[in-house]
């Protein structure tokens, strides 16, 4: 495994826990999710596996290393694209790619011509000689995801990468995330958003209230929760079941087989009813939220 | 060496996006000179080289470095390094590296008045005595915007304390006028005991006391050592 995380605990100067038990491990090749709401614990698992916090307990490594015997050893090893990075203003997209790929060891030529690769990889080709003043948040938050993905590291740590994105901007992340695995590296990154956890994950591990709350692929995830379908219901005039999830003018019910669901929807009396397969989304919110476990 | 030139690199663009900051400080090196000469004469001028010096090696750790780490703190662009093979030093001295085009850019401008003046003892006895300052105010700037938990706050912070610490205590003017009791309270003050080591090595102060300053400097590097150190962490937090 090219990643482990063990029991992964932080308790801030603050007494506040932002992790309590946190386990996975992710593989080459591989994009490995961390999901979970905010203030889950995710960013905090990702500062221990990257060596900006000293974990409180539990330990993890990096390539066999550990991040806290063998810093500097990891530190070689991975790449950190941190949640609200803010690129320097002055910084073009090839300013920032290349000074940083000198940093990681290559002379100017040589990450000049690497800089050259990921900028057209991630869209900024037409604008890389432009201050990243003038480039919009979006833009600004892909030259951040570039210059990581980038650096010749087995593991790339990527913290919402995709937070600010409109929908064709994530999908250039996205598709360049998926070309880097390919390549054989460890991607690991955090996320809130379900569908980005559905399509680009191909393990997703479920943060909760600073623990790891379930893992797997998506598919095995939603396999998980005792569930295949659920109707959606608006505006319910008769509603012949006692537990749904209630989002005012519209409910939702979790049932198991589609020909249940189709013998229920016959007894609704609604606007409109619809039945749809159980999402990652559902399979989240029965395994972390408890929602659809009746808890809420 | 290819990290430092990295952090160099990176550190240096804004310079290269916005040179108007070099012409700015064209205008106050020759502002000042024809103060200085209006008033004091070619001793005014004189004066003026050392205070030059003292000016540029403080600012430049107190307000350019500390400033531009401070920033990458905030921009979380700290974090990226910190998750990659840079280390502390090669930060700090890259972001030094990229910085000195100040000092080499007030050099050259103060360059006709130095050859006019023939001036290169005190050329060389400012280099000397800015030589712990530089280090004073690189650790010293760290210190401060270290703890600077709010964006808007480190210009505010480090911008009148680097004016203050020159504008204010003898560094565009000798200690030697000051009564001798004065001149032991305000040389305790980094700046000042820099100038008055530059002044006394070019024979430009009457005060004849090398020791005084000297301990006062080595005093905050041995500070400015323990403030950063407390402060300035490098991950593991």
């Amino acid at each position: 495994m090219s990643v482990i995380a063990e029991h992964l605990a932080k308790k801030y100067s603050n007494g506040v826990w932002g992790a309590i038990d946190v386990n996975f491990s992710a593989d080459k090749s591989r994009i490995t999710v961390l999901l979970g709401p905010n203030g889950a614990g995710k960013t905090t698992t990702v500062g221990m596996l990257t060596t900006l916090l000293k974990p409180t307990k539990g330990r993890a490594l990096i390539e066999g290393y550990s991040t806290v015997d063998n810093v500097w050893k990891v530190r070689n090893l991975i790449a950190l694209c941190p949640q609200d990075i803010r690129v320097d203003g002055n910084w073009s997209p090839w300013d920032a790619l290349k000074g940083y790929l000198m940093i990681r060891g290559l002379s100017s030529g040589e990450a000049m011509e690497e800089s050259e690769k990921y900028l057209k990889l991630l869209d900024l080709w037409t604008i890389r000689k432009t201050p990243a003043i003038a480039l919009s948040g979006g833009q600004r938050k892909r030259i951040a995801v570039a210059m990581v993905l980038a650096s010749d590291v087995p593991v790339v740590f990527l913290d919402e990468p995709s937070s600010g994105l409109d929908v064709e901007a994530r999908y250039i992340v996205w598709k360049s995330l998926r070309e880097e695995a390919k390549k054989g590296k460890t991607i690991i990154l955090t996320t809130h958003d379900m569908k980005e956890a559905e399509i680009l994950g191909d393990y997703v591990v479920m943060i909760g209230k600073g623990k790891t709350v379930a893992q797997g692929t998506p598919e095995e995830l939603k396999h998980r929760i005792p569930y295949t379908h659920k109707i959606v219901v608006k505006n319910a005039r008769k509603l012949p079941i006692k537990e749904h999830i209630d989002l005012g003018d519209r409910k939702v019910i979790y049932v198991r087989g589609k020909e249940e669901a189709m013998e229920l929807a016959e007894k609704i009396e609604a606007t409109s009813i619809g039945i749809e397969e159980i999402t990652l989304e559902d399979a989240y919110l029965y395994l972390v939220g408890g929602v659809a476990n009746g808890e809420n | 060496m290819g990290k430092i030139k990295g952090v160099a690199y990176l550190a240096s663009r804004w310079i290269r996006r916005q040179p108007m900051w070099l012409v700015q400080d064209l205008f106050i090196v020759l502002g000042f000179a024809l103060l200085m000469f209006v008033w004091g004469g070619i001793n005014g001028l004189r004066n003026v080289l050392v205070a030059w010096f003292i000016s540029g090696a403080w600012g430049m750790g107190i307000n350019l470095v500390a400033q531009s780490i401070g920033w990458d703190k905030q921009q979380k662009i700290t974090d990226m390094f910190i998750a990659s093979p840079v280390k502390p030093f090669h930060y700090v001295f890259g972001y030094f590296i990229s910085s000195l085009i100040f000092l080499v850019a007030d050099f050259l401008y103060m360059l006709i008045l130095i050859v006019y003046l023939n001036a290169w003892s005190i050329v060389l006895a400012s280099l000397i005595a800015v030589a712990p300052l530089l280090l004073i105010s690189n650790l010293v700037g760290l210190s401060i915007v270290m703890r600077i938990k709010k964006p808007t706050n480190i210009s505010a912070v480090t911008n009148p304390l680097q004016m203050m610490l020159i504008i204010l205590p003898p560094v565009f003017y000798p200690a030697s006028i000051l009564p001798e009791t004065a001149r032991y309270f305000v040389l305790l003050i980094p700046t000042a005991a820099s100038a008055e080591i530059a002044r006394q090595l070019s024979g430009l102060s009457s005060w004849h006391n090398l020791w005084y300053p000297t301990v006062i400097l080595a005093g905050w590097v041995i500070l400015g050592i323990l403030a950063s150190s407390r402060v300035v962490k490098w991950g593991m937090e």
